[in-house]
């Protein structure tokens, strides 16, 4: 069975290879992909499977729109959430920390799905069905599907949209390990998630580890028993020890990922393995870039730059992405050092090499947007500057990394409130849950100027934490 | 304590939290029981100035308490209800008899426990031994510590407590009662399903000196259990049965309460020594093998007591010293990687006055301050300096009895007034708050069996260290936090009769309760949280009290609690159960040879549906509970108990991710010697 499934993915990496329409935003080949691992048609031999597959994908690749039939990789038989009609352009995440609720939306129809899945969907048992602290990956993925990680309890879940059935849930986590998942991305019948947490029990399993990329079967939503291990990236250094000067030690703590092409571009935040710990300390900014076929890692320094773990696409761009370092304080959470640190970098990525084409430190006056950021294409990188508590608030802006012009666009009533926003129509939406209930700000940018526009609310039932493109 | 992102329900839980064969459930709202008296300063504020004996007959979760005519009551306005526990009781069994008392629990015998009275939150309600408060605001309370055999019983008061306790709480007062009367030495034993063991011995000794004595050990392995679906609540393919691993406890419970009557007085000393360690398991998904806690309390309290004409005199002065450590050096449970070993320590004077102005007039004044000292410590953790708080208390209550027509009516009304400062060691400033608090209520008792009654009262909860200055690492200091506070208004009858084949007693009371600038830890980012008074509520509902005996042999006794919660924006308030209810019946066989009693009981417990978190998306649904139990009492003073609690298996749980234990056995044998 695992012969097959690597022979299957070998086959599908190669399929993508000789596709050009950019990360993890293929309808074609990811069609080919579902078609091949529809178990109706598995049924039909391997063999014929395959062939049908690659057909329907190929033929499907001109017609797949977001609100496509749906996807064979959906099972009819576990229709458990409402199905959604209409055309989903985003998913919103409302959090209060303790409650998550799923909205789907459609820029054009407003809300389509409210809370479609929340914490409560299920009766609760030893967990509820999400917990407080739900992302979606960086990278959409398939048409159709929604690929959605509860950080609590290191379960990864598909669903089909349209439908509303249940591809499957995934733990990948250890043996009563929380790896605290902080990204996904699912390459064929390969999910490759970043966990975040170090496993520090001293007789952990290799496989339950921790601070690494964990490999599972993104069809049957079990683990391959594979994780590629970014040890090169952790160990000690030094830094400050409850401040006097000592030798820390720091995970590499993989935080969001893209694909390019075969490459899997990760961000590290590289901080203390007990991150509420004396020590204090981290390691240079650092993109890992991990070749999917032979497994093998290189990286990319970025210079000045600390706890750089956030790295999304650049609009439009098939070989570029964004990394920002919100920069890092040996004091304290926000302290001394931490605006210095920061900063944004456009990498591109060529044939699994990366470099640093632009890059972009704030000024003591500028807006240091580094958390939360999108981009909205070319070198314009937008996100939010977090304000000190009870002191400044939060401050969007955008800033070209090229020029390093910065040009503040909104502020918002508190700290800690304007969430991972995307773009739209070159402006965007940003969540702000400062506001009432279920806030979504939006804006444009053109000609070198940022202006609010109206806000909306999807869903009013917990404050609007994080918008995803669909 | 460095508390990632996803702990913050946890954090919720542990943050305050840091911090006889006679069973008798007394609706004290009647309130004219007199006890001889307990506690360190001897009568344990439930007695009263001018108190009558106590008659007591043998029942089935009540005593018939009867007013002797010029007794003053204890306080008869007050929402009071006494349980004396039996041998197999825990402090919880003997809560969940306490109509508006809801226990919460995140585990077997010695994991955390708290009670929640009348919706309040659980940090709301404070914690007695005797007449003086068993912990500081900072400490909190954790009923999971305590053995229950070193209480004869407990009362709980619901809103407004008597000021001779000087409380301002705003959910109510649990008092605790170290064994006071009797002439024998006692010894138990018992074992039960899980590994668990008790053995218990203790000497009451009666007279002009009066010595009580109780020791208890118990140990549980604890390894219930549960049902762990990993997570994935769609796919039950990966659900699996595991036990509960790290979640054994060892405790031990000591009391010596003693007592002397000298010609001016009443001198009594009360010592207190618990200690509690084991694994600490975490939530049920994270499954922690090596996480362990340990702690160690010691509380030691001398009383004066001297009535002189009309005049009564009470004066206490206590210490007490708490250890509390955790070890989880692979940051298993989720706080992050911890080995603390926080310490408290508190000394305390009180004093009070009873004075009777008139023959239908009493006042009675108290006045009282207290030191609080917290070093934490965390040899893993950054350093955290020390921090103190002194606060002063004084109040004044009138009591103004006497008789309408045919019926007896009794009006108190008092203030209370506090101020507190709190300092941390490395700085100069400190947090001073002041909080006023009051209660005024009224009792019309008719010829007959029936009285009404009627309170209102405001209480207060200071904020904490930690609340106030943070940890130094995840928790942002919050300098300018309020008290939060409530207003209670309450309302209800009482009713008692007796007949040549009954005896019968129900109290029923309406509640409304109020909570206004609840603290809240709010994340600041994905690692860092501060406390804030961001939340309101409103409760009104009510709770039902009942018990009979008749034929001799027949028992019951029910305990009711309803309640409709809002927080403002109309949503439930979380963890607050709609309904709780629990019904007791019994029969006894009466002496056959040896055997000179057999009663044989069930008790049936119902808890409402819940929400788990404060959007009210996850409701966990009501559960119903089945317990039945035989004690076969024989000569000599030997007594069996045996008990299958939780007969069908619904284990359930009080927080979500922390499995309760399901069916149980566990049998207790009993020796009692008169000396």
């Amino acid at each position: 069975m695992m012969i097959r499934r690597v022979l299957l993915s070998s086959l599908l990496l190669a399929i993508a290879c000789g596709d050009d329409d950019g990360a993890g935003d293929d309808g074609g080949v990811d069609m080919a992909m579902d078609v091949l691992l529809d178990p109706s048609i598995s049924e039909m031999g391997e063999e014929a499977g395959m062939e049908a597959g690659i057909e329907a994908g190929m033929e499907a690749g001109t017609e797949i729109g977001v609100d496509m039939a749906l996807p064979p990789l959906c099972p009819t038989a576990d229709v458990i959430l409402d199905p959604v009609d209409g055309t989903v352009d985003f998913m919103q995440i409302g959090s209060d920390f303790v409650s998550t609720a799923i909205t789907l939306g459609s820029f054009a129809e407003g809300t389509l799905a409210a809370d479609w899945i929340n914490s409560g969907t299920t009766a609760p048992a030893l967990t509820t069905t999400l917990s407080g602290d739900v992302v979606f990956p960086s990278s959409p993925g398939i048409d159709g599907v929604v690929t959605i990680i509860d950080r609590t309890t290191s379960v990864v879940s598909r669903f089909c949209v349209a439908s509303g059935s249940l591809i499957g849930q995934a733990n990948v986590g250890g043996e009563g390990f929380v790896g605290n998942p902080h990204d996904v991305v699912i390459v064929g019948v390969e999910g490759f998630a970043s966990r975040y947490n170090p496993n520090l029990t001293p007789d952990a399993e290799e496989i339950d580890l921790g601070d690494d990329i964990f490999l599972f079967d993104a069809r049957n939503m079990v683990p391959l028993g594979e994780r590629i291990a970014l040890d090169t990236w952790a160990g000690e250094i030094e830094g400050v020890i409850d401040g006097a000067p000592g030798m820390v030690t720091i995970a590499a703590r993989p935080d969001r990922m893209v694909l390019v092409g075969d490459t899997l571009a990760v961000g590290l935040d590289r901080q203390p393995i007990d991150q509420g710990g004396p020590g204090r300390a981290a390691g240079e900014g650092t993109l890992v870039l991990i070749d999917l076929e032979s497994r093998e890692l290189s990286s990319v320094t970025l210079p000045g730059g600390l706890n750089c773990g956030q790295v999304v696409p650049v609009e439009g761009s098939d070989n570029r992405v964004a990394v920002t370092c919100k920069g890092y304080s040996t004091a304290f959470f926000g302290g001394p050092g931490t605006r210095e640190s920061s900063g944004l970098y456009i990498v591109e990525i060529t044939d699994g090499t990366g470099t640093v084409v632009e890059s972009w430190q704030p000024g003591a006056d500028d807006t240091a947007a580094v958390w939360n950021v999108f981009s909205l294409g070319g070198t314009l990188v937008a996100g939010v500057e977090i304000g000190e508590f009870m002191v400044s608030n939060d401050v969007f802006a955008v800033v070209d990394v090229a020029d390093g012009t910065v040009v503040d666009v909104f502020e918002a009533g508190g700290s800690f409130v304007l969430g991972q926003g995307i773009a739209v129509d070159g402006g965007g939406r940003v969540p702000d849950s400062g506001g009432a209930p279920g806030t979504v700000r939006s804006f444009t940018f053109a000609g070198g100027v940022g202006s609010e526009g109206a806000s909306s609310i999807f869903s009013d039932s917990l404050p609007a934490a994080g918008l995803y493109r669909f | 304590m460095p508390v990632p992102s996803r702990n913050w329900m946890l954090l919720a839980l542990w943050a305050w939290s840091i911090g006889a064969t006679v069973v008798r459930a007394q609706s004290s709202g009647d309130g004219e029981r007199a006890s001889a008296g307990e506690g360190p300063s001897a009568e344990d504020g439930s007695s009263s100035f001018g108190a009558g004996e106590e008659v007591e007959e043998e029942g089935f979760g009540a005593t018939a308490e009867v007013q002797s005519e010029g007794n003053a009551p204890v306080d008869a306005t007050a929402a009071q209800t006494r349980v004396e526990l039996e041998p197999h009781e825990s402090l919880a069994d003997g809560l969940r008899r306490v109509p508006g008392a809801q226990v919460a629990s995140a585990g077997a015998l010695g994991a955390f426990r708290a009670v929640r009275l009348r919706g309040a939150e659980l940090g709301h309600t404070e914690l007695y031994l005797g007449d003086v408060p068993l912990a500081g605001v900072d400490q909190g309370y954790d009923l999971g510590a305590y053995g229950p055999s070193a209480f004869s019983g407990l009362t709980v008061y619901r809103g407004g407590a008597p000021a001779l306790l000087s409380s301002g709480a705003i959910g109510g007062v649990l008092q605790l009662h170290p064994h006071q009367s009797g002439h024998r030495l006692w010894a138990l034993g018992a074992a039960g399903s899980f590994r668990t063991g008790r053995l218990a011995v203790g000497a009451d000794v009666d007279g002009a000196t009066r010595l009580n004595v109780a020791l208890s050990i118990e140990s549980t392995r604890a390894d219930y259990p549960y049902r762990d679906d990993g997570g994935t609540a769609f796919d039950p393919s990966d659900d699996r049965t595991r036990r509960r691993a790290n979640a054994d406890v060892q405790r031990a419970t000591g009391m010596v309460h003693l007592a002397h009557d000298f010609d001016a007085g009443t001198l009594s000393t009360v010592v207190l020594a618990t200690t509690r360690h084991g694994g600490e398991p975490g939530a049920g998904l994270t499954r922690a093998q090596s996480a362990k806690r340990r702690d160690v309390r010691l509380f030691g309290a001398l009383a004066f007591t001297r009535e002189s004409g009309r005049l009564r005199t009470r004066i206490s002065a206590g210490v007490e010293h708490q250890m509390r450590a955790l070890s989880d050096r692979f940051g298993e449970i989720g706080f992050g990687i911890e080995e603390t070993r926080d310490r408290f320590d508190a000394a305390f004077v009180r004093a009070a006055f009873e004075l009777r102005l008139l023959d239908q007039l009493e006042a009675t004044a108290s006045a009282g301050g207290r030191f609080d000292g917290y070093r934490p410590n965390d040899r893993l953790g950054p350093s955290r300096p020390n921090a103190t708080r002194l606060t002063a208390h004084g109040g004044a209550e009138l009591r103004l009895h006497g008789s309408m027509g045919r019926a007896r009516a009794e009006l108190r009304a008092g203030a209370r007034f506090e101020a507190t400062a709190l300092r941390e060691s490395d700085q100069n400033g400190s947090s001073i708050t002041t909080q006023p608090t009051y209660r005024a209520a009224a009792r019309l008792r008719f010829p007959g069996p029936l009285a009404i009654v009627a309170s209102v009262s405001r209480g207060r909860r200071l904020p904490t260290f930690l609340e106030l200055f943070g940890d130094r690492s995840a928790l942002v200091p919050s300098p300018d936090l309020r008290s939060e506070t409530g207003r209670t208004i309450d309302g209800g009858i009482e009713l008692a009769g007796a007949g040549l084949r009954y005896e019968a007693a129900l109290e029923a009371r309406a509640f409304y309760l109020r909570v206004n600038d609840l603290i809240r830890f709010i994340p600041t980012s994905q690692f860092t949280a501060v406390a804030r008074n961001v939340d309101e509520g409103s409760l009104y509902g009510a709770e039902v009290g009942a018990r009979l005996r008749a034929f001799g042999h027949l028992l019951a006794e029910g305990s009711m609690t309803a309640m409709h919660t809002d927080d403002g924006g109309g949503r439930r308030l979380n963890w607050r159960p709609a309904f709780e209810g629990l019904v007791r019946g019994g029969a006894d066989t009466g002496a056959r040879g040896a055997l000179q009693n057999l009663r044989l009981e069930v008790a049936v417990r119902r808890r409402g549906s819940f929400y788990n978190d404060p959007a009210n998306f996850v409701e966990v649904g009501g559960l119903t509970w089945v317990d039945v139990g035989a004690t076969a009492h024989f000569s000599h003073g030997l007594s069996l108990d045996v008990r299958l609690s939780d007969v069908f298996d619904r284990r359930g749980a009080d927080f979500v991710g922390f499995p309760l234990p399901g069916r149980r056995f566990m049998a207790t044998l009993r020796i009692e010697r008169g000396i």
